[in-house]
């Protein structure tokens, strides 16, 4: 099983900041006490993407579909078990896998991350001014004066007081703390910012605070943002372009609107049709998939998807789809992306 | 339609070290039968402890101070009042789970990880509807069934864990129907669950009211879900109902500013064009020693009056077919209740309810 | 940079004078909530402490018993070997303050006469009310050495005359119970320290390995605290206890003893420190140091250790205890700290038989001081498991 490259000509790479290639990610299971290999979880299972600069990609997919260990994978907080990570240092397109962690760490400053957890992500033993100033003493900003006024600079960006630069974590909302997390994520003047979840834990109202907070910094500092979710409608509004993950593998890739009005893959289909709408007007027939997701550790043979999909025939059980460009910059990995008439949104 | 659940002017503190928190200051609602309510709110408006304070759990060191929870167990008779329960009585023990149930957003943490849901689905049936335990078996299987569980007869004897969590949901639905209750109250249903899962979910929840004929009581904070599943709806605010009316009213004539301002900060499938989000400045206040009148939005509104609003309590008025509690809308003040809140008031009303 | 002033002012507190006017921020109230929004874990875990009452009465009941342990030979009135011949297991000498005649008076002690009861032959004390000795405070002593280095013989308590001052009354060999079990409190209660100490530095390095490393060293070091926690306590502390040799001085066997309760200590901290560093490191903080550059060395000094140390010190507390008690039945049994140490449990094998505690139960004081300390320790390690995690409840 090859996967056709998902990756247009050099040509047309000028803006490109990011480009992985079948990347894999199993985690063993281990069984008995001499840990004999078992199995595998295909967390993330030979998936190609890419990011330009500036845009913000959605990863979307329901729990266990693996997109935050996608994640990680790309920034190396999870080493990923197969596959290249190609990232732009200095104008150079560099593969992250064939690094050394040695080499990669000081590297690592341009490739940032925001949690979802407002409360796990931060050192509750650190006041702020620690915890946005870490990441520049640990890549050798070592006067502390200098420190401190890069951290009041950057908590004035993300709208906190800069006098509450000596309270610790527990003395902020949830909002405030997210925007703790996001100062330390720019402290290193990233290139690119891996959201993980960043908004899922907050009240709606504080939800679109941070939206808006992540859309003016991405404007102003040429930010380029990976942005896993689980809530299309946070995805739709912030992405560029989309991409659907369904048990470790991306079925759909996409610019954001053609690819909701007109999606080529029958689970985006189904996603975007259990959407809850906040219009009680508008009660729509909705496609209820049956059963459950399926067992990254048992995967169906053929499409991952088939056992749930209404319109599988015979081939969607015995051949994996491949992930091809149906239409420009518009992938999928469905038999019948071309044949389906599926329904996105109006 | 006959009201089967009437709250009038609930109100329940929460006695802290740091002083009186007023997680419900005054709420008024009532529920039809086969009819659902939505609660909408964010963290910490008092969404749950309504829930709480209608099945008499709310917990220590919270109390019920003022208010009726009027139930009217048949239509005809008279009503009777929980809030005069004694929690501990076999009073409330015998309306929770039979008249009464409730389902909740993690059904792995509600559910006994040590017992069969099948086990627990008859438990709750042998308590309150038959002594017999193989018919009790059989409504579990039926029960299960319903809920869309396929081969309900083998999965009757699996455990939480070997159930996903669309599937464990659904047979915390099961045990919460298993007495055919009057009201369903659904604490966060779907938060805990993935969107293709909570629409299996809100769709069996919709079928089976059609088939009991419950009335439901569905909070959380999904606008999007409070849409799709309630008839009515009210939006609460730190311990107070700020708007109440139908959904449509409600979604499509939104008059509180916070109703508005919630309505214009959620992203909508569909409705892009690259647009900033309407935001409400700062976060849910912590309602914990607050000045007793006052708006408790006024702090993150963008239309408060400064004299007004942070010095008056609104009264909820019915104005344009729903009701609304804002002076932009009535100058109306709700009435000021006294509420004694020292140690010696605190027994008395414990006194009174357990009679 | 306009378009982000506007996100800005979205949250945050409210600035002006006017919006705090409006918001009813009590400006009274402010420095005092600044006070706790800046305060560092270990302030909150120091105020929730001083919360707890049951803790404090431990500390300050702990402080007292060490402090006086420190300073034996100048609050016990004898030396551990001083013999009074005549008072061989005699009572606890009677303070009083009155005269036969009635009148109150400063106080003062008899001396006591040692009679054979004939008819049952037991030991019968009488007051000697001829002479009345006065009890003198800070008076002079035997010579002893304060803190092992300052030769003195000031005395904190002492009679004025040829009697002894006996308070916890004598053992068989008429020496100062109560200068015995000051002193022997130094052993007992220091061996808890240097136990559990051993036992730190044991649990954290081979759970910190064990949590590290994960994989095969990880399932080595669990089965081989598996294998130990399997063990019955007493019998594996007898065995160990009954290598050391007899002819071992009292220091040598002090630290024998002290590494035998380590063996068997270690185990449990090691289990924590495993199952704490494998929660901490999963926790998001951790992974932003890496993705931001940190070296594995720089995370583990600033974000796991100080994160796990306050349940370290917890646990450590409720061990201290068991270090204690273990020293005790040890030395109870014979197998531990020999004569002519002085260790609590030396001083309860006197009450080894039911004569002993029946006509001298003074000798069981020692015990109390046992059951008080480990109580104490109980109660400090309880108030401190609640306050080690601020951010709960």
């Amino acid at each position: 099983m090859k996967t056709k490259k998902a990756i247009p000509d050099e040509g047309l790479r000028g803006d490109r900041l990011l480009e992985v290639e079948n990347l894999r990610k199993w985690f063993p299971i281990e069984k008995g006490f001499i840990r004999r290999v078992v199995g595998h979880v295909r967390a993330v299972d030979d998936v190609s993407f890419y990011l330009n600069r500036g845009e913000t990609l959605g990863l979307v997919g329901e729990s266990g579909c693996g997109k935050t260990t996608l994640g990680r994978c790309v920034l190396r907080g999870i080493e990923p078990t197969e596959g290249t990570i190609k990232f732009r240092f200095n104008g150079e397109l560099t593969d992250v896998t064939a690094l050394k962690e040695s080499e990669f760490r000081p590297k690592r400053r341009d490739m940032q991350m925001i949690f979802q957890d407002p409360f796990s992500s931060l050192d509750p033993r650190m006041s702020v001014l620690d915890i946005v100033g870490e990441p520049l003493k640990v890549n050798g900003v070592t006067s502390r004066s200098e420190i401190e006024d890069r951290v009041k600079h950057l908590m004035d960006i993300v709208g906190l007081e800069v006098k509450h630069l000596k309270r610790f974590p527990h003395a902020f909302s949830g909002g405030q703390r997210q925007r703790i997390g996001i100062a330390r994520a720019l402290s290193t003047n990233p290139k690119l910012i891996v959201c993980d979840e960043a908004v899922s834990a907050l009240d709606v109202s504080v939800q679109a605070q941070i939206l808006n907070l992540l859309q003016d910094l991405q404007e102003e500092f040429d930010l380029t943002y990976l942005f896993v979710a689980h809530d299309l409608s946070v995805v739709e509004h912030i992405s560029t372009r989309v991409s659907v993950m369904y048990v470790g593998k991306m079925v759909e890739m996409g610019a954001t609107e053609a690819m909701f009005k007109n999606p080529r893959h029958p689970y985006t289909e189904a996603l975007l049709s259990a959407v809850p709408n906040p219009d009680p007007g508008r009660k729509m027939s909705r496609i209820v998939l049956r059963g459950e997701v399926a067992n990254p550790a048992n995967l169906p043979s053929g499409c991952p998807f088939h056992p749930r999909c209404a319109y599988a025939k015979d081939i969607c059980r015995e051949v994996v789809p491949e992930w091809r460009e149906v239409d420009p910059d518009h992938f999928a990995a469905c038999h019948f992306s071309s044949e389906l008439d599926l329904v996105g949104i109006e | 339609m006959a009201n089967i659940l009437e709250v009038k002017d609930l109100r329940t503190f929460f006695f802290l070290e740091e002083g009186t928190l007023k997680a419900l200051d005054g709420v008024s609602f009532s529920l039809e039968r086969n009819k659902t309510l939505g609660i909408i709110g964010e963290s910490g408006c008092g969404k749950s402890v309504t829930a709480q304070s209608i099945l008499r759990i709310v917990p220590h060191p919270g109390r019920i101070m003022s208010g009726e929870i009027l139930f009217h167990k048949t239509d005809s008779g008279e009503p009777v009042d929980l809030a005069t329960y004694d929690p501990f009585g076999s009073g409330i023990r015998d309306i929770r789970g039979a008249e009464i149930s409730m389902i909740f957003q993690e059904p792995m943490t509600s559910l006994s990880p040590v017992h069969t849901i099948g086990n627990q689905i008859i438990e709750t049936i042998l308590l309150h509807r038959t002594p017999d335990k193989i018919e009790a078996r059989e409504i579990a299987i039926e029960m299960l069934a319903k809920v869309g569980i396929s081969n309900p007869k083998q999965r009757i004897d699996e455990y939480p864990y070997q159930l996903s969590g669309g599937m464990r949901q659904r047979a915390m639905i099961a045990m919460a129907l298993s007495c055919n209750p009057a009201i369903l109250i659904a604490d966060e249903p779907t938060t805990a669950l993935d969107v293709t899962v909570q629409a299996q979910i809100l769709e069996l929840m919709r079928s089976l009211q059609d088939q009991f004929g419950m009335g439901i009581i569905c909070i959380t904070h999904n606008l999007g879900v409070i849409a799709e599943i309630a008839d009515t709806v009210a939006v609460m605010y730190l311990g107070r109902i700020v708007e109440h009316g139908t959904a449509e009213e409600v979604f499509n004539n939104p008059m509180h500013p916070y109703t508005r301002r919630l309505l214009m900060s959620i992203p909508k499938l569909g409705k892009k064009a690259g647009t900033r989000l309407a935001t409400i400045k700062g976060t849910v206040p912590i309602p914990l020693n607050r000045p007793p009148r006052e708006c408790g939005f006024f702090t993150r509104c963008p239309e408060a009056m400064a004299g007004k609003c942070n010095v008056k309590t609104p009264a909820l008025v019915e104005t344009h077919g729903h009701s609304v509690r804002c002076f932009l809308h009535s100058d109306e003040e709700e009435p000021m209740v006294e509420i004694d809140e020292s140690r010696k008031g605190r027994r008395q009303m414990l006194k009174e309810t357990a009679k | 940079m306009a378009t982000v002033k506007e996100s800005k002012i979205d949250e945050g507190t409210l600035a002006s004078a006017d919006e705090k006017l409006l918001a009813g921020v009590d400006e009274s109230r402010e420095p005092e909530l600044e006070k706790w929004f800046t305060a560092s874990q270990g302030q909150l875990i120091w105020w929730r402490f001083k919360k707890h009452k049951m803790a404090l009465i431990g500390i300050a009941v702990l402080a007292l018993l060490y402090f006086v342990s420190m300073f034996a030979e100048f609050f016990g009135p004898y030396g551990t070997t001083q013999r009074f011949a005549a008072y061989e297991n005699a009572p606890p000498t009677r303070i009083r303050f009155r005269t036969e005649e009635g009148r109150f008076r400063s106080p003062f002690i008899y001396g006591l006469t040692r009679t054979v009861d004939r008819a049952t032959f037991r030991q019968v004390f009488t007051d000697d009310t001829s002479v009345m000795y006065d009890v003198k405070f800070f008076t002079r002593g035997e010579q002893g050495k304060i803190l092992w280095l300052i030769p003195s013989n000031l005395k904190f308590i002492g009679v004025d005359g040829d009697v002894p001052l006996l308070i916890f009354g004598a053992d068989r060999l008429g020496r100062d119970l109560f200068s015995r079990t000051l002193h022997g409190s130094r052993l007992s209660l220091f061996i808890g320290f240097g136990g559990v100490f051993l036992s730190f530095v044991l649990g954290t390095l081979l759970g910190g390995l064990s949590g590290y490393f994960g994989g095969v060293v990880d399932d080595v070091i669990q089965r081989m605290i598996d294998v130990l926690l399997s063990i019955p306590t007493i019998p594996l502390w007898m065995a160990l206890a009954a290598a050391i040799p007899r002819h071992w001085g009292v220091t040598q066997t002090y630290f024998a003893i002290t590494l035998v309760l380590a063996v068997v200590g270690w185990a449990g901290l090691a289990r924590i420190v495993r199952g704490k560093l494998l929660a901490l490191r999963e926790e998001d903080f951790v992974l932003a140091a890496r993705i931001f550059g940190s070296r594995q060395l720089y995370i583990i000094r600033r974000h796991l250790l100080p994160n796990f140390m306050s349940y370290l010190i917890v646990h450590i507390t409720l061990a201290i205890p068991a270090t204690i008690l273990g020293e005790t039945s040890l030395s109870f049994l014979g197998l531990g700290l020999q004569p002519p140490a002085v260790s609590w449990g030396v001083l309860l094998r006197d009450a080894q038989n039911i004569t002993a505690i029946a006509q001298r139960p003074w000798q069981l004081i020692p015990g109390a001081f046992v059951v008080i300390a480990v109580l104490m320790f109980s109660f400090l390690g309880d108030g401190l498991r609640d306050a080690a995690d601020p951010y709960k409840s």
